[in-house]
């Protein structure tokens, strides 16, 4: 027993030092074309800035959208948006790029590699092109929380860091299921859709949609629990809509998804079959 | 005008090997206008009052109008010369014997069409039919709405055209897609109409031609405007049309002869 312990900490040392080695190549990468990277960060940036500054302009001509103000809603937006930067430094590049290799057989290369696939995966897939996602969201979440006049404290910061640690596992969870599909379905645009659809629909109360998206949104792809469910009960909000009050659940509804996507994804890589040459 | 059909008839079978991926586009796209509607819905609240004297139906109708008219007018032209000039792939198209503006034009509005037969009408027409579409459209404004779009798309496209050209003097021009669609998406009014945006970002946005492609068309259709209006929204879509198409023209005829071919 205590053998097996130490191999699996062994182990997980070595796949660390392995994603430290692919993530120190990824930033050399990076640097070899600073000007291109430097201009795609800002573009998306700004991109999302004018997402964030329609959104305020939309609200506050109305006051709020279903109880919530302007700066409650674009903490919503700023949320989901850091939780998915997380996630994605680390899984875009494995939704990205698996179903090429999948098509042209170039995942025989990790397959004859000594490891196991989800932690080579995991390890080499280091971006840092959300380096702008997650700027972006800390920012606003400083002034949302600045003009709802909430003192940042050590005790708000710890509660926030738990908000988006268990947001950015089930972001985790659902790249991993659209890149898992991958290896039963020839095409993953569909799913593509369906991720990129609740994504939006995260940016707003998950009140204010009808009882079907709700569920959805907390059921099935449990989007609600990234950031509506606990940042109601951060802000102190109204139990109104969804499914009750479930920010509790948060924790423990990201590491079941989290582990199940895992799960789901090794599952799935046993079906490929290899392609191509 | 027969070199124009073989034009479109080519680009058109060209659009439909992706047939799949464009109905995947049409669910989603219904399903973003549903998210748009449940949005406002939720902004209007239970009692549905008029806020800046608009009207919780005529929100709605304005944002499936929205959809629609964005997707008309949209285009990619600045991505496609950016693109053909970085693969070298534009040296075939200047060989054909029609300009390359124009060809890059009826391109863009073939895309444009297929895209809206099979993508922009089907899930417009689930929105009606699912929400419900209260207005009332005279046949003048309808006809006034058409022309106003013809000239909105122009408008789009020779903006576009006219900022791709710089990919001829900067070998790269991306960048400058992403300011444009930032510029789109906040002053069309294809996201949030004009009539809601603070007064300085009014202001701004009447020395921009951007207001001109999706918000002012679908106000005239609404009959929002008087007459004088109108003709006011009018002869400024004239102006920029007028204007945008003298500077890409001036522009690409003096890019024309420094393009660098590489790649091939």
């Amino acid at each position: 027993m205590r053998e097996a312990v130490k191999e699996s900490v062994r182990e997980a040392v070595w796949y660390l030092r392995l994603t430290y080695v692919f993530t120190g190549k990824a930033i050399k990468a990076m640097l070899t074309y600073r000007c291109s990277f430097v201009i795609n960060c800002i573009s998306q940036a700004m991109d999302y800035a004018v997402a964030f500054l329609l959104m305020w302009v939309m609200i506050s001509a109305f006051d709020s959208l279903n109880g919530w103000n302007a700066y409650e809603v674009m903490l919503l937006y700023s949320f989901s948006l850091f939780a998915y930067g997380i996630a994605g430094t680390f899984f875009f590049n494995i939704m990205n790029h698996l179903p090429g290799q999948i098509w042209k057989g170039g995942f025989d290369d990790v397959l004859v590699k000594p490891v196991k696939v989800l932690p080579y995966l995991l390890a080499s897939s280091f971006i840092c092109n959300y380096i702008a996602h997650i700027t972006l969201s800390i920012l606003v979440m400083g002034l949302c929380f600045h003009a709802l006049e909430m003192p940042v404290t050590l005790w708000l910061l710890a509660r926030i860091i738990r908000i988006l640690l268990f947001g950015s596992l089930i972001y985790g969870g659902l790249f991993l299921i659209v890149s898992g599909s991958a290896f039963l379905v020839t095409k993953t645009d569909a799913l593509f859709h369906i991720m990129f659809f609740f994504r939006e629909v995260s940016y707003y109360p998950l009140s204010i949609f009808p009882k079907v998206i709700q569920i959805m949104a907390t059921v099935l792809v449990p989007y609600g629990f990234i950031n509506f469910y606990p940042l109601r009960e951060l802000l102190g909000k109204e139990e109104t809509g969804g499914l009750g009050y479930l920010a509790g659940w948060s924790p423990v509804a990201a590491i079941v998804f989290f582990t199940m996507a895992c799960l789901f994804f090794n599952l799935s890589a046993r079906q490929y079959k290899s392609s191509g040459s | 005008m027969g070199l124009c059909k073989k034009i479109l008839s080519i680009s058109f079978k060209e659009k439909s090997i992706f047939r799949f991926d464009y109905l995947v586009n049409t669910l989603f796209s219904f399903f973003y206008i549903v998210l748009k509607v449940y949005l406002w819905k939720g902004l209007y609240g239970i009692s549905g009052e008029a806020v800046s004297g608009i009207a919780l139906n005529d929100m709605l109708v304005y944002s499936i109008l929205s959809s629609f008219t964005a997707g008309i007018t949209k285009t990619t032209v600045m991505n496609d010369l950016n693109e053909s000039v970085l693969s070298g792939s534009i040296s075939s198209n200047l060989l054909l014997p029609i300009g390359l503006k124009k060809y890059l034009f009826l391109h863009s509005v073939t895309k444009n069409i297929f895209l809206t037969l099979y993508g922009i009408i089907p899930s417009v027409l689930a929105a009606m039919l699912f929400f419900g579409f209260h207005a009332e459209i005279s046949p003048v404004n309808l006809v006034l709405y058409v022309l106003s779009v013809i000239m909105g798309t122009l408008i789009n496209f020779l903006y576009n055209f006219l900022f791709g050209s710089s990919v001829i003097w900067f070998r790269n021009s991306f960048f400058l897609n992403n300011i444009n669609s930032v510029l789109l998406n906040l002053f069309s009014g294809a996201l949030v109409p004009l009539w809601f945006f603070p007064e300085p970002m009014k202001i701004l946005s009447v020395f921009l031609p951007f207001r001109y492609i999706v918000f002012e068309p679908i106000a005239v259709l609404l009959n929002t405007k008087s007459a004088a209006e109108t003709a006011y929204v009018f002869a400024m879509q004239l102006f920029w049309l007028v204007f945008l198409f003298c500077a890409a023209t001036a522009v690409w005829n003096r890019g024309r002869n420094k393009i660098m071919i590489q790649g091939g």
